[in-house]
């Protein structure tokens, strides 16, 4: 049998995006980011955001239709969009867009959720061939979580963040040392530029040793702390960079640490009934360098395979919708046409996410 | 061969299917947001035992309203569209609305759409003796209390509005490109609008159809393919033709400005603007331009234009460049029999290098 063509929307943040996949191919795909257009509001403004993705939305579309060769939404198998979590304004921009071109194509609707596809992610890695079940760390600017991954894609929630996602931390933390948005990929950048990564110590968050949730709000304060005694004493102390590498590596041992965890209770010499022998690493900050090192010599101790979204796939991306689709219904007829968009994912309401 | 037409502004979305002959075959009222537009617009096509396929173009109420509604009904009218790849068409939801309750030669009808934060949109639409829609004075945003109750948008006003829309359209052959049409959100969002990337080039006959469509969404009688046809038909020396660009947004067409050289001075036939791109000094920077490359062809004895009477935004940009009003003509502008003010920049007093001010 060979594997369907979808055409794959998604808008629920600040990118908007289209693609065309065919199994765990990529034939084409259109990313238009908005992060500039933010930045000088300091974050992600709702209605602006939303103008411009209806600006975008049909040019990569038609984009990607034109680059894939198929040219015309009839020649793909069904139509898949971000159906949510996400901005609700936005969202319906893709979404719209999506039902009508499967309505009028007379092909079917594939709702998609935006956390499952950030999970689908790891399935593009061309040489890993990851398929479900596997363990699985999202870590992006909304998310921080530990997710078991069974056979046909459900999620279950095994952990989350008490406070920010560690995305969000990252921000923070940038804006803390006067850095440009988007704030991981900046601090990240001045961090690797300290000449030693261990002139402070921000603590871990220190979480209750049966839970696999993790928190960073603390890692906040210290910076700011740290920022202020630097201050007091008359700029005299750490650098910038080396402050910047001391927030990271604190950060980047936190999700280590709660995968750590995760591993002993779910790895392969853990004895549980659904012990899993891979951990993918997922979401925007999964393309963080110092994560991905850390992430694969855990992963190596208690003998698991890290997969690791490939680096343009770590960020918001319809490609990822297309390959989570694939684990997805098709809708047809009129209960496709009356979709509506959610802002909340039911992962954190029922703590189970099936493929619908 | 009928025509779709939605409108999604208001809080009851509606949807109408209109016969080529102009009858309604069939419509709804949704009473949901505009998300249940799409479901709404199958039904009617049942209704109707209408193919889609056999759909010959699209109409789409552009505003202005809510802007989650508005959104979605572009959206999905843009996405109908091109996968059927036939016309959509752009008219203003006050019209729409206007055209609910009008009558042939009668009474203006105060059009009033929500437009949140406790203000609505208000304009007077009349419906003249042929039938035509013209919007009396201009459009407001006042505080609901004062505007009165939303007037609501009905299936047969949305036909008759559609309809008329789509046959102007069809007369001046645009070709509909559904991403040409850009809702009308009447009011900036909350934070500030984004600065467009502008970029300015010259105009090519590639980009007729884009000028259709902003002539459409900047003047009531726009001109036609026809009469840019000409324009670009004249000889190099003798033209002036600029573009102004978003470089955000694909090259969008935001704005244009024409100039010929008739006899030995030069007319300047025409300076537009996107409705959503002003106040961002285009116009300006498209008057300082074409002033610098016809005066680069040769200037001759000036520079003349023929601009409404009332148009008091042009008048004082033309005036801040140096024309100067030096007559009128009665009854010039054949829709509204609104006289023309005659400029003149005479080349002996040209001060177009210095900045606008
Ligand atoms: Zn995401």
């Amino acid at each position: 049998m060979t594997a369907r063509t979808y055409l794959a929307i998604e808008s629920s943040c600040d990118e908007t995006a289209a693609a065309i996949v065919r199994g765990r191919e990529v034939l084409a795909e259109a990313v238009a980011t908005q992060a500039e257009l933010h930045e000088r509001f300091g974050g992600v403004v709702p209605e602006i955001a939303s103008r411009r993705h209806l600006e975008l939305v049909d040019i990569v579309i038609r984009d990607v239709l034109e680059r894939s060769g198929l040219k015309r939404v009839e020649h793909v198998d069904a139509v898949a969009v971000t159906r949510g979590p996400g901005l609700v304004g936005a969202l319906l921009v893709g979404i719209a867009a999506a039902k009508a071109r499967a309505w009028a194509a007379g092909v079917p609707l594939v709702p998609v959720d935006h956390l499952l596809g950030h999970v689908a992610s790891a399935l593009l890695d061309p040489d890993a061939n990851l398929e479900p079940p596997f363990l699985c760390v999202l870590v992006s600017g909304g998310h921080t979580l530990l997710l078991d991954v069974d056979e046909d894609m459900t999620l279950t929630l095994l952990g989350t963040t008490r406070d920010d996602a560690a995305g969000e931390a990252f921000d923070k933390g940038a804006r803390l040392l006067g850095l440009d948005m988007p704030g991981g990929p900046a601090l990240s950048a001045l961090a690797a530029t300290a000449d030693r990564r261990d002139a402070v110590q921000f603590t871990p968050a220190m979480i209750h040793h049966d839970t696999l949730d993790t928190s960073f709000s603390g890692i906040k304060t210290a910076l700011a702390v740290a920022l202020r005694e630097r201050a007091a004493a008359g700029f005299d102390g750490p650098t910038d960079a080396q402050l910047a590498a001391s927030f990271e590596d604190a950060i980047v041992a936190t999700i280590v640490g709660s995968v750590q965890k995760l591993l002993k209770q779910r790895g392969p010499s853990s004895g549980h009934a659904a012990a899993r022998g891979r951990m993918a690493v997922v979401g925007g900050v999964a393309a963080n360098a110092t994560l991905r090192q850390r992430m694969a010599e855990i992963c190596r101790e208690f003998d698991v395979q890290t997969v690791h979204a490939p680096l343009k796939w770590c960020g918001d991306n319809a490609a990822m919708i297309g390959v989570a689709a694939q684990f997805c219904t098709d809708q047809t007829g009129p209960d496709a046409w009356l979709l509506d968009a959610y802002a909340t994912t039911p992962l954190f309401r029922e703590g189970k996410l099936v493929p619908n | 061969m009928p025509v779709l037409c939605l409108d999604t502004a208001t809080a009851t979305p509606v949807v109408a299917l209109v016969g080529d002959d102009g009858v309604l075959r069939a419509g709804r009222v949704i009473d949901a947001r505009a998300q249940a537009v799409l479901g709404a617009i199958d039904e009617v096509l049942i209704e109707a035992g209408v193919a889609k396929s056999e759909l010959t173009a699209l109409v789409v109420g552009m505003g202005p309203g809510t802007f989650t509604g508005l959104r979605v009904g572009v959206s999905t009218a843009r996405g109908i569209a091109e996968t059927l790849r036939i016309p959509l068409h752009g008219e203003s939801s006050l019209f729409v609305a206007g055209a609910s309750h009008a009558t042939p030669g009668g009474p203006p009808v105060r059009a009033v759409l929500a437009a949140g934060r406790g203000e609505c949109f208000v304009q007077d639409i009349c419906m003249l003796e042929d039938g035509a829609l013209r919007a009396q004075g201009n459009s407001a945003v006042v505080p609901a209390a004062d505007a009165g109750e939303p007037t609501p948008i009905t299936p047969e006003g949305l036909a008759y509005a559609g309809y008329r829309c789509w046959r102007a359209r069809e007369r001046g052959a645009f070709t509909g490109d559904p991403l040409e049409t850009v809702p009308n959100y009447g009011r900036a969002p909350d934070a500030d609008p984004p600065r467009m990337h502008v970029t300015y080039d010259e105009l090519t006959s590639d980009d007729l159809d884009a000028l259709l469509v902003l002539e459409a969404r900047c003047f009531e009688t726009p001109w036609t393919r026809e009469m840019y046809a000409s324009e670009f038909a004249r000889s190099r020396e003798d033209v002036a033709l600029l573009a102004a660009r978003d470089a955000g947004a694909n090259g969008r067409l935001v704005g244009a400005a024409i100039a010929a050289r008739i006899g030995d001075c030069w007319h300047i036939m025409n300076v537009l603007v996107d409705p959503i791109a002003r106040g961002r000094g285009i116009a300006a920077r498209l008057v300082v331009d074409l002033l610098a490359c016809t005066d680069a062809l040769g200037s001759g004895e000036g520079w003349t234009l023929e601009v409404r009477d009332g148009n008091d935004a042009a008048i004082a940009l033309y005036e801040r460049h140096g024309f100067e009003s030096v007559g009128r003509r009665p009854g010039y502008y054949e829709d509204t029999g609104d006289d023309a003010i005659v400029m003149w920049l005479r080349t002996e007093s040209a001060a177009y290098a210095k900045e606008p001010s």
